[in-house]
């Protein structure tokens, strides 16, 4: 009896592991172009801030008063994204949700990248880049920003461990069975990073310890790096950044990011790997809601964000209100496309289920991400225009803010970058863990591995 | 390039005075135009003219000094001590200029300046011009000047604590080469301060007993008490300065001795520098912990 | 902490002594003439003196000290609070504050320690000129943000900015609700002699590629006894400049000293968005009984365009 279930058992297995490792062994056309494409755009950012380090940050339209620009908007915006990570696997996976099992290496994934690339972009912001060494000689207890590179290195640390960790099993699978299968370097990369896995019991019981441990502890870090990220802003005595509620007003934000950010990778990936038995309709309904709960308490939160100093119109308040709800505002326009595509219509598409479908998702993950770098966007820079006392004696240009091509060219080549690293991330490794799906189809993995 | 920016600056006031100066007009009143001064022409009442001069003029006409003609270029304001000034206009002519400017550069006084104390300005203005003929009534009051006709020998400074009073000896010879307290003699004290001097009376005269005592009030001394003291007398025939102890001094408390969230990172406050460093150190050690973790999944392996 | 504090102590100091510098032991023999007869091919370089004069000191000859200066410079002047009042009713946009302190710190036109602001508290009330320097508050937002101490406050009250360690992350400009401070965007005004000259932490001398800059009360020329740049510039008599703990401020055109307290009192002082909690060191003086119209026409009164018609000019 227990020979049939083990010859079944292994037929499954020997199936999942084909399906979920066969993307490793390919190098289609499409993908090299991707990977040309990126590269190109970066190597033109990599240009473009050699002419910024070269004259300083004057080639940016940033000035006196718009201080912070693209690169500080950006910068939040990859914390917001990269809080997905802790969304997806921690809460929800504390929670014992089933249907994340697919979705957390993707999210993890998403999360190294972009808060890597949130390290990377806060330097390309400095106008002292060479300096940077003087942030960990000097550094300044008091200071927000010093709390926030903390938290953030804490996090690149904890998304990789959370990215590792539960891939060991996966990696022993392809080292033990791929090895004709793959060019010798890739499987010796495989073999290094898989630590000598056997899948002992002793082995799984410290993984799945350490990996609990780390779920839990994300969840602070998580909250943390967002919150001290808010401060940088809600710290100041700036109309419209002067709010208590900015912590989880940035954090509920992130997290319908997050998912924006998942059900469009979830798509792409889906679709190029073919892993349609395994990233079900099911999941994406099932994100779906995930994304209309976060967006509905994010919408809660605008809701307190704006109509609590809009009812008393304090001065400088509704200076900075009238830039964003009046049509004739200098963000007017900008203010109303991103609240409509990036929250309204993905809430009120969100909550039928024809619409929480692979495709459309991804439409509305689309319109989430980007909705929620132009919130950055707005959050950032409306403020700034505005500054207590009138602005004179300047040039025009210091009224107001016209980001440069210099500027957005470095901005999108960050941006290329970490998505950069979430293809290749997803390339040369299972996108879906091996050993949990073969778990859920009911493989006692420890005994067949 | 520092220049540069100076001349355009120069230039364009300069542009600007004569563009004011084109439309600048003197108003005066038929009434007033051969008018006398009002006031009696004394020391007093130069004395005060000075000091309103000091306020509400001095900062575009500056000091005065007595030359034969304006020798102050647009766009100062002219040194009002020039004798081409003081000899063509009428003290009646000065009040009015002064009341109504002339919608250029200078500006009106009409309601700043109470028509008294108008007038003291003029007689301020008319003591730098020795040619000066006061009206009969006026200059009889101003007979009683300075009384003490003798020499001054020195000047002595120092603090009566009972009273808080800064007192000021004189002691001189008169006419016979007696040695006397001259009486009457006009006395000024000032204390130092770290840019100036901080007047504690202009032109306060002495007593009976060759003395001024000017109330100190609740100046504040240096940390151990001190003051330094300057004072001069019948325009700087005799002058001293002295360091006098008029408090116990204070104790000067470093602002930045106590820990502040604005203070610099050795001042950081201990409940937040407690707090950051034991968050970070755990969330350091628990992911620490994490990697030996991996070491020990590595040391498991199938050898 | 008991010391005499007296005005001699700190106001009397020779040049070299004010740059931090320690001359060669033949320097110290016979001054500074010796060096002016070195026969050997050293670089000279230039030293500007408290009374603006300068010198030429070969480099081999002279060590300097860019350390002890610093931490001078971050000491500040002891028992000191230094405070400015600005007396709107007498400010008429002469804008000689402005330029003199752009001189002195080798600004760019658009770049303004002290900037001249016209003001219109409501429609009702009019207009009137306001010269806004740093506050120097006693309770910094910038200097709580800065994440390397490179701005921060002495014990005299000043806040200052350290260019030689400003990261350039421009959090203090997010900070301050006043906008006084400003940024070095591209490589700064060059002077004339700004390559050979030490960094001065005190006059923010030469100005830094990607670093902040901002007022700084001219804390080199108080180090001398001598008012700020603007304060002595200023022919309206519009600034009062001295020290709180003395209870005296001095008039930088007429020289006049007077009470600080009185002045306050008597004029009804007030302090910049005192609800903010950031506790000015620079206090006003409202513009009442104002002796000027105000008088602005932005056609030639415009501080940009005059500096475009200046640079045309020139071209």
């Amino acid at each position: 009896m227990s020979e049939i279930i083990k010859q079944n058992d292994e037929k499954i297995m020997t199936k999942i592991t084909k399906d979920l490792t066969h993307h490793l062994t390919t190098r289609p056309l499409g993908f090299k172009l991707w990977i040309g494409f990126l590269l190109t755009f970066i190597a033109v950012a990599i240009w473009a801030y050699g002419i910024q380090f070269e004259k300083g940050l004057g080639v940016t339209g940033m000035r006196d008063y718009v201080s912070w620009g693209l690169y500080i908007a950006s910068f939040v915006f990859f914390v917001a994204v990269a809080l997905v990570g802790m969304l997806i696997s921690a809460t929800v996976g504390l929670l014992k949700q089933k249907w994340i099992v697919p979705v957390s290496r993707v999210a993890e994934m998403i999360a190294l990248a972009f808060v890597l690339m949130a390290g990377v972009i806060i330097v390309v912001d400095m106008g002292r880049p060479d300096r940077l060494l003087n942030v960990f000689i000097y550094g300044r207890f008091q200071s927000p920003i010093i709390w926030d590179i903390t938290v953030v290195q804490v996090y690149i640390l904890i998304s990789f461990l959370l990215l590792f960790l539960p891939m060991l099993p996966d990696l022993a699978i392809i080292r033990n069975h791929m090895k004709g299968d793959l060019p010798k370097w890739q499987w010796k990369m495989y073999n290094i990073l898989s630590l000598g896995w056997v899948g002992t019991p002793q082995q799984y019981k410290i993984l799945h310890s350490t990996v609990r441990v780390l779920l839990i502890l994300i969840v602070p870090v998580a909250l943390g790096i967002h919150t001290v990220t808010s401060w940088l802003s809600a710290m100041t005595l700036r109309a419209g950044w002067d709010s208590t509620i900015f912590g989880p007003y940035y954090v509920t934000g992130a997290f319908v990011a997050g998912a924006g950010a998942v059900a469009v990778a979830l798509y792409f990936i889906r679709r190029f790997y073919h892993l349609e038995e395994y990233i079900t309709d099911y999941h994406f309904d099932k994100l779906g809601q995930l994304m209309v709960l976060v967006a509905l308490v994010y919408l809660y939160f605008n809701l307190n964000e704006f109509w609590v100093p809009g009812f008393k119109m304090k001065t400088a308040d509704a200076k900075h209100l009238h830039t964003l709800f009046s049509l004739h505002g200098e963000y007017g326009v900008m203010f109303y496309l991103t609240q409509m595509f990036g929250l309204i219509l993905p809430i009120i598409f969100g909550l039928f289920r024809r619409f929480r479908k692979p495709f459309p998702m991804m439409i509305i993950g689309i319109a989430l991400v980007v909705g929620a770098w132009f919130k950055r966007v707005i959050i950032i820079i409306p403020t700034l225009i505005h500054a207590y006392l009138p602005i004179q004696n300047v040039p025009e240009s210091f009224h107001e803010y016209d980001p440069t091509g210099i500027e957005i060219t470095i901005t999108l080549g960050v941006i290329a970058v970490a998505v950069l690293i979430v293809s290749l991330l997803a390339k040369f490794f299972p996108v879906l863990p091996i050993w949990e799906i073969a778990e859920e189809k009911g493989v006692d993995i420890e005994r067949d591995l | 390039m520092k220049k540069s920016i100076l001349n355009i600056i120069g230039l364009i006031s300069i542009s600007l005075m004569i563009a004011a100066s084109a439309q600048a007009q003197w108003k005066i009143d038929d009434g007033l135009k051969d008018a006398k001064l009002k006031v009696d022409y004394n020391e007093d009442n130069i004395t005060a003219g000075k000091a309103i001069y000091d306020s509400r003029c001095k900062a575009c006409h500056r000091d005065i000094v007595t030359t034969e003609k304006n020798d102050r270029a647009l766009p100062s304001a002219p040194n009002l001590g020039n004798k081409e000034f003081q000899s063509t206009n009428t003290d009646g002519e000065m009040f009015c200029k002064i009341s109504y400017g002339n919608g250029g550069g200078m500006p009106p006084f009409e309601k700043q300046i109470s028509d008294v104390d108008k007038w003291k300005v003029i007689a301020f203005l008319r003591s730098y011009y020795p040619a000066y003929k006061a009206s009969t009534a006026s200059t009889q009051a101003a007979a009683p000047v300075n009384s003490f006709k003798g020499t001054l020998n020195a000047i002595k400074l120092s603090y009566d604590s009972e009273n808080n009073k800064v007192v000021a000896q004189l002691s001189g010879q008169d006419g016979d080469g007696n040695i006397v307290n001259p009486k009457g003699v006009k006395v000024s004290i000032y204390v130092k301060r770290y840019f100036g001097e901080l007047p504690l009376c202009d032109g306060e005269k002495t007593d009976a007993n060759g003395m001024v005592s000017i109330p100190l009030g609740n100046l504040p001394t240096d940390t151990l008490g001190f003051i330094i003291v300057k004072a001069s007398a019948a325009n700087n025939a005799v002058s001293t300065e002295s360091k006098l102890k008029v408090s116990d001094g204070y104790h000067w408390k470093n602002p930045l001795d106590g820990r502040h969230l604005w203070a610099v990172r050795a001042k950081t406050p201990l409940w937040l520098l407690i707090t950051y460093l034991t968050v970070t150190i755990s969330v350091l050690a628990i992911i620490a912990w994490a990697f030996f973790q991996l070491f020990r999944i590595y040391n498991l392996r199938e050898r | 902490m008991s010391q005499e504090i007296t005005p001699e102590a700190t106001s009397r100091r020779n040049f070299l002594k004010r740059f931090g510098i320690t001359l060669g032991a033949a320097s110290t023999v016979s001054g500074l003439g010796l060096l002016s007869a070195c026969t050997n091919d050293d670089e000279m370089v230039s030293l500007l003196t408290t009374d603006g004069k300068t010198v030429q000191v070969p480099k081999s000859q002279m060590k300097i000290d860019l350390k002890k200066m610093e931490a001078r410079g971050r000491e500040g002047l002891p028992g000191k609070k230094f405070v400015m009042v600005i007396d709107l009713a007498k400010c008429r946009n002469a804008r000689k504050c402005m330029a003199a302190c752009q001189g002195a710190h080798h600004l760019k036109p658009e770049q303004h320690h002290i900037n001249v602001l016209r003001m219109e508290n409501d429609k009702r009330t009019g207009f009137y000129f306001q010269p806004k320097p740093c506050m120097h508050c006693d309770n910094p937002p910038c200097t709580k943000v800065c994440p390397v101490d490179a701005t921060f406050k002495r014990q005299d009250g000043i806040v200052l900015i350290d260019n030689e360690r400003c990261i350039g992350c421009r959090f203090c400009i997010a900070a301050c609700p006043y906008s006084a401070r400003v940024f070095n965007w591209s490589e700064p005004k060059y002077v004339e002699g700004d390559d050979d000259r030490v960094y001065d932490i005190e006059l923010n001398v030469p100005q830094k590629k990607g670093t902040i800059t901002k007022c700084l009360f001219s804390a080199d020329r108080l180090r001398i006894g001598k008012l700020p740049y603007c304060v002595s510039a200023c022919e309206n008599g519009v600034y009062w400049f001295g020290d709180a703990n003395e209870d005296a401020v001095t008039n930088g055109t007429s020289k006049e000293t007077t009470r600080l307290s009185t002045l306050l009192e008597e004029n009804a002082g007030y302090t910049l968005m005192p609800e903010l909690g950031t506790k000015p060191s620079v206090y006003y003086l409202p513009p009442k009984d104002r002796l000027f119209k105000y008088n602005y026409d932005a056609e030639t009164d415009d501080w940009m365009k005059l500096h475009d018609k200046e640079a045309e000019a020139k071209s």
